[in-house]
């Protein structure tokens, strides 16, 4: 078997590759980060509210089967109900940061945390 | 009709060459199927590197960039999306590539994992400013990056490997024998 070269720049090289690696995970990863500040609500694709993330409360937003209930603590808002059958946006739990959503698509409600830059979301070629 | 003679040099031979075999690998690689999009080996980074150490930055610029636009030929993505992110993460890894040459004592190791890193991030860069600008794709930019730092340490490896065996055939510079006592074992 022969040796196969690897220098010592290559070792420097690889060191702080994966202190980079290390630093994205922290700074991307961490709970904390992109917090968003706001909450938008949506009723059949119209902006219907936009909530303060830091007051407390409880709203009831009449969708197309009935009333969904966003509940707003914490810094965290979620669905809290809603007439859907599959509960997926109940599912989706509370949402902080920037860009998450829960989407009740047979009560045509969205909440969404506000994002710095809402331009849009994807393109597809 | 004045013809032009155009006569091809030795080094436009050897870009031919190299580039052909880096088209292989990359049209080859195109075909593999993957856990996420855009994550792959990048196996065609290991011609790059050897080019580079063998010949030279002009040389492994050429082999690379003929290789990126004559593989989307072959795949049939020229001047798409993929072609786009495809051609500035090889703008970048080279880049990268030069700026390591500057480091005394780089090997194909540290060149691989320097090309590897920078062509991914230009690439998750382009994507995320022109496909799909979501501030939550950063989300995956650790993974990606992880993946690029892993595959640019076995391709280098793989580079090295190779190197070690044709160094000992002075590929480089004909004209200077090697003394035996350098041909390992």
């Amino acid at each position: 078997m022969r040796r196969i070269p690897v220098t010592f720049t290559d070792c420097a090289v690889l060191a702080g590759a994966l202190t980079l690696l290390a630093a994205l995970y922290l700074g991307l990863w961490s709970p904390a980060g992109q917090a968003g500040s706001r909450a938008s609500i949506w009723v059949s694709g119209e902006q219907r509210q936009s909530l303060d993330l830091e007051t407390s409360r409880t709203i009831r937003v009449s969708g197309a089967l009935g009333e969904s209930v966003i509940e707003v603590r914490d810094g965290r808002v979620r669905v809290a109900d809603s007439p859907g059958r599959q509960k997926l946006c109940v599912e989706a739990g509370w949402l902080s940061r920037s860009g998450e959503s829960a989407i009740c698509l047979p009560n045509q409600v969205v909440v969404r945390i506000e994002s710095p830059q809402p331009r849009f979301d994807t393109v597809n070629f | 009709m004045a013809a032009t003679h155009l006569h091809a040099t030795r080094e436009d031979m050897r870009v031919a060459y190299l580039a052909a075999l880096a088209i292989v690998i990359h049209v080859v690689e195109a075909g593999l199927p993957s856990p996420l999009p855009g994550i792959k080996p990048g196996l065609a980074n290991i011609v790059t590197v050897l080019v580079l150490m063998c010949f030279g930055l002009r040389t492994a610029a050429w082999v690379t960039l003929l290789r990126v636009v004559a593989g989307s030929l072959v795949v049939g993505s020229f001047l798409s999306p993929t072609f786009l992110m495809s051609f500035s993460g090889a703008v970048a890894a080279l880049l990268a590539l030069a700026a390591g040459g500057l480091v005394p004592g780089m090997g194909a190791v540290g060149y691989s994992v320097l090309a590897g890193m920078a062509h991914m991030a230009t690439q998750f860069s382009v994507a995320y400013l022109l496909f799909v600008p979501h501030p939550a794709l950063w989300a995956m930019f650790p993974v990606f990056m992880t993946a690029s730092v892993g595959f640019g340490v076995i391709n280098g490896i793989i580079a090295a490997a190779i190197l070690g065996r044709i160094n000992t055939r002075t590929v480089q510079r004909p004209q200077q024998t090697m003394p035996l006592s350098q041909h390992g074992q």
